[in-house]
């Protein structure tokens, strides 16, 4: 099993040299170079010369690649941003913890609302319990997060004056986000907790466990719930590494100072370094995730945890 | 005995129908979606494209009414016919990124799932690679990288869905080689083409229907949030979510404007979704639950 681990872990490396790859060769396809974009189109030609040879930008791109990819891996030196000349990596590290609270909370908002809710619409299967919630499921996955998010800043801030509307300063700025950005997440939740519980709950050694006198309400939540959440687990997983850079759109509605709204900005700017630093620590703490999503699997499940160990 | 073959395939579809029927949720889905198709393609009939960017500032940020149903933007344009122009756009780049990511897909998936080996293994490991980036950064960094304008939003957000469905298109493939009857159609000396076409690809047409309605759902919310960050489609070529984009700057004086783009987003995913869902249960009852 260690072996098995050992070796995911190890495969992560090709990953992100792949990612950096990716990543560098589509930003090279930008039109238009740093100088440019930092002194404006109609700048002096000769000083927008001097910005990029300062900026290194001058050099070929395969040199520049290398010697992007020779910094990250012997001196974990991520560069410096183009435009503010500051390390990159401490714009990133100032934003992880804001990135990964707004993942974080609307995890676990959609999970606290969808779980129990698809838990009760299996076991009540055809009643209303189980008919409204599956109704109001479809709407809220159809519902666009931003959409969502500037309809609640609407009421709740502009018209109520309830809740901050944008900006991190306190919990009461998450709300409307986590809100916003959590509910077709917990919609998505609630469909796969009901139809795997729906297939838990047929099984024989639930019947065993009914047979054998255990009370109902252990039956569902411990027994049967359990082993209905595995697949739960997975898509909740890698929900959790989309948000962390793909919640990109609420973090601009709501001006959240986050990874996703970091690379857009860098993007337009044409900020090398700061694209590649922030994606390639997206896409390691992403694998990170997934391997912990891998390993949490093996820890519930006996039967892949002996599948692992061949 | 082509006369049998085609009468089974006509009780197939047939069949398929009838149980596609019962359901209310997928008619409803249907009726929707062919409502939202429909007054796309005429939509030159029903309000002239002139009346969704023509300014006229004197009759700016009116609300709803009988003469604008949808009101007035900041500009004074109609907000009903922005809609209608622009669900032109939307459906089409939903619909167009979902084919053009599901032939790519199809391409490689079938290819993999079929020769298995070594060159499965290279393309899974470069699959990997790309979907360790968001799908929404890599669309990003591609209409960044391609310049905004409808064709590269179509070619970036099939991109980034590319890897979802080789991986869908494997699995499903992968599922059907082993058994007997493919191995029955080699020994009868099928050539590998002859095989995918004729013999695997029909066994996971149904796999590949629900995936592209489902898709294009999605890819008409992925397109709209990526014009609403002002890189798809540019202004004043309306498209849902670039008005969305608009209604947000003027979300205090005209509160209404975010309403109608925004519900018709939800509209036409939940029909798509819900056409996919019975989709699904008409073409494999066993899967229904």
């Amino acid at each position: 099993m260690y072996k098995y681990f050992f070796k995911r872990l190890l495969m992560i490396i090709p990953i992100l040299l792949g990612v950096a790859l990716v990543i560098f060769f589509i930003l090279q396809l930008t039109p238009g170079d740093p100088g440019t974009m930092i002194l404006g189109a109609g700048g002096d030609q000769t000083a927008i010369d001097r910005l990029n040879e300062e900026l290194g930008y001058n050099r070929p791109v395969l040199e520049r690649f290398f010697s992007y990819l020779y910094n990250v891996v012997f001196k974990l030196d991520f560069g410096s941003s183009y435009r503010t000349r500051l390390p990159v990596i401490d714009n990133i590290r100032g934003r992880i913890p804001v990135s990964i609270t707004l993942a974080f909370s609307t995890i676990l908002f959609a999970s606290v609302i969808g779980i129990p809710i698809g838990v009760l619409s299996a076991v009540k299967q055809y009643s209303l319990l189980d008919t409204v919630p599956t109704v109001i499921s479809l709407f809220m996955a159809a519902l666009p997060g931003f959409w969502l998010g500037m309809m609640m800043m609407y009421f709740f801030s502009l018209k109520l004056g309830w809740l901050p509307s944008n900006g991190v300063g306190s919990w009461q700025h998450f709300i409307l986000p986590v809100v916003s950005l959590g509910l077709p997440y917990a919609a998505q939740e609630l469909r796969f907790t009901r139809s795997s519980m729906l297939e838990t709950i047929r099984q024989d050694y639930v019947r065993t466990a009914r047979a054998k006198g255990a009370n109902e309400r252990l039956v569902i939540w411990k027994h049967a719930l359990k082993n209905a959440l595995l697949p739960v687990i997975t898509v909740t997983g890698g929900n959790f590494g989309v948000l962390l850079g793909g919640a990109v759109v609420t973090e601009s509605l709501f001006n959240i100072p986050g990874l996703g709204s970091l690379i857009i900005t860098s993007i337009k700017i044409k900020d090398v370094p700061t694209v590649m630093g922030a994606t390639l620590i997206l896409a390691f703490i992403f694998s990170l995730i997934l391997l912990g999503v891998d390993l949490l699997y093996a820890a519930v499940d006996p039967r892949i945890k002996a599948k692992y160990s061949k | 005995m082509n006369d049998t073959i085609q009468f089974k395939r006509q009780g197939k579809l047939k069949e398929i129908w009838r149980r596609l029927k019962k359901s209310k949720t997928a008619m409803f889905g249907l009726v929707v979606l062919s409502i939202f198709i429909f007054s796309a393609v005429f939509a030159e009939f029903i309000t002239p494209y002139n009346t969704a960017i023509k300014q006229n500032i004197r009759q700016r940020m009116q609300g709803p009414s009988t003469d604008h149903w949808f009101g007035t933007d900041g500009f004074g344009r109609d907000v009903f016919a922005r809609v209608l122009h622009g669900s032109r756009r939307s459906l089409s780049i939903g619909f167009l990124a979902t084919l053009a990511s599901l032939s790519v897909g199809l391409l490689f998936g079938a290819a993999v799932g079929y020769y298995g080996g070594k060159f499965d293994a290279i393309v899974m490991r470069f699959m990997d690679i790309l979907s360790a980036i968001p799908a929404t950064l890599m669309a990003l960094a591609i209409v960044a990288a391609l310049g905004s304008n409808m064709t590269n939003l179509i070619i970036a957000i099939a991109i980034a869905r590319i890897p979802a469905f080789v991986r869908i298109i494997r699995a499903a493939i992968l599922g059907v080689v082993d058994l007997e009857y493919i191995e029955a159609a080699k020994a009868g000396g099928a050539g590998d083409l002859r095989i995918i076409i004729k013999h695997i690809l029909p066994n996971i047409i149904g796999t590949l229907i629900v995936q592209t309605t489902m898709t294009t759902a999605q890819l008409i919310m992925r397109s709209a949030s990526l014009s609403f960050l002002g890189l798809g489609i540019q202004a004043p070529e309306p498209e849902w979510g670039s008005l969305l984009s608009e209604a947000r700057e003027f979300l205090r004086p005209a509160p209404y404007l975010m309403v109608f783009p925004g519900l018709a987003i939800v509209l036409s995913t939940l029909s798509l979704n819900l056409l996919g869902d019975g989709l699904r249960d008409a073409l494999d009852p066993r899967l229904k639950s």
